[in-house]
C-alpha cells in the first residue's frame, strides 16, 4: 500500500462533575477503575503503571475480529490536578493515530470538579481522525460520569 | 504550591531537500547522524543514550549549552514507515522540572529528484517554561543544521 497519510487535528472537551477532583484524578490513577470505565476491557487485558514514564496499554479482540492494541505512556502528574499522555491505537490493521492527551482538574466551587479534556495528535492513512477521535471522547466522558456517579 | 500553567499549540513546517527520502529518512533514524545535526541552537551539543528504533521503542537523549545542566528528552516511536514516516511522543524536562510533552510526525514525502519534508508539531507546554514560538524557532534551527549537514555528507 502506499497511501499514507497524516492529518493532524486538536480538540477540547470541558465537563463538570460532581465529584471532588481526587475522586476524578483518582479514575484515571487506579488500574482497576480506568480499566473499567475507559477500557471496558476484561481483567488481565489492561495494564497501568501510574508513573511518570509508566506504560498502559490494552490488547483485546477488536469489533472487526482483529486485535485491539492501545499501547499508552504518561508523561507528567501533578497530584489530583493535571495528567498528560500519549497512546496509540491500533484497530487490527495498523496504527492509525498517535495522540497526546491532556487532562486538567480544577475546583468548580461547589464540591464539584471542572475537567478540560484536551487531545492533540496525528492520525494516520485516511483514517476518520480528529471527528472519530471526538466522538470516541464524548462517550469516554459520559462513561467516566457514570463512574462517577455509581 | 507552585502556579502550574499549560500552553496548548503546535506549529507545521516543509522543507525541501535535494536527497531522496531514504537518505532523509536515514539522517532521522541513526542516532550517530543526529548527534550531529539535531541540537536546536547554535554551539549546544545533542547524544542519544537509548535510542530503540523501532514502533514502541524508547528513546533517551540530552542537549544543551556546553557545561550546563541538559534538557533531557523522553521518547517513543508511536510509528514507523521506512522512508516514509516517523511519528514520537515525547517529553522534555530539565531537572526535576518538566518543560514539554508533545507529539512529533515527520513525513518525508518525493519531491521531484529530493523530498519534501512536512514536519507537524503539538502539545502541551508547561509551566511557563517554553512556548510553541520558541519550540518552533529550535526546530527552524535543527531543519537549517540537517540541510547544511547533507550538503558535506550526502552520501
Amino acid at each position: 500500500m502506499n497511501n499514507r497519510s497524516a492529518v493532524h487535528g486538536t480538540f477540547d472537551l470541558k465537563r463538570t462533575y460532581p465529584s471532588p477532583r481526587a475522586d476524578v484524578f483518582d479514575a484515571f490513577a487506579n488500574p482497576e477503575k480506568k480499566r473499567q470505565w475507559a477500557h471496558g476491557a476484561p481483567a488481565g487485558a489492561h495494564s497501568l503503571d501510574f508513573r511518570v514514564g509508566g506504560r498502559e496499554s490494552v490488547e483485546m479482540p477488536g469489533p472487526g475480529g482483529g486485535t485491539f492494541k492501545y499501547e499508552g505512556i504518561i508523561h507528567e502528574i501533578v497530584q489530583n490536578e493535571r495528567i498528560v499522555y500519549s497512546y496509540t491505537f491500533d484497530m487490527g490493521g495498523g496504527i492509525c493515530g498517535a495522540t497526546l492527551t491532556t487532562v486538567e482538574l480544577a475546583d468548580d466551587g461547589d464540591g464539584g470538579t471542572h475537567l478540560k479534556f484536551t487531545e492533540q495528535g496525528a492520525y494516520l492513512d485516511g483514517f476518520d481522525g480528529p471527528k472519530f477521535w471526538e466522538r470516541g471522547t464524548t462517550s469516554l466522558l459520559n462513561r467516566l460520569a457514570e463512574h462517577l456517579a455509581s | 504550591m507552585t502556579n502550574h500553567t499549560v500552553v496548548r499549540g503546535g506549529f507545521t513546517i516543509e522543507r525541501h531537500y535535494n536527497v531522496p527520502p531514504t537518505r532523509l529518512f536515514k539522517a532521522w533514524s541513526d542516532k550517530d547522524e543526529l548527534a550531529k545535526w539535531a541540537a536546536p541552537a547554535n554551539n549546544w551539543h545533542f547524544s542519544s543514550e537509548c535510542f530503540e528504533f523501532k514502533v514502541g521503542g524508547r528513546e533517551v537523549s540530552q542537549f544543551g549549552p556546553q557545561g550546563e545542566e541538559p534538557y533531557r528528552v523522553n521518547s517513543r516511536f508511536d510509528d514507523i514507515i521506512p522512508n516514509e514516516r516517523i511519528v514520537t511522543a515525547f517529553s522534555i524536562a530539565k531537572g526535576s522540572q518538566r518543560i514539554s510533552s508533545t507529539v512529533l510526525s515527520v513525513e518525508f514525502r518525493p519531491d521531484g529528484k529530493g523530498t519534501m519534508l512536512v514536519l507537524n508539531e503539538q502539545g502541551v507546554f508547561l509551566d511557563g517554561q517554553e512556548t510553541p514560538e520558541m519550540r518552533k524557532s529550535g526546530t527552524d534551527y535543527q531543519l537549517d543544521s540537517l540541510d547544511t549537514y547533507l550538503a558535506a555528507n550526502a552520501g
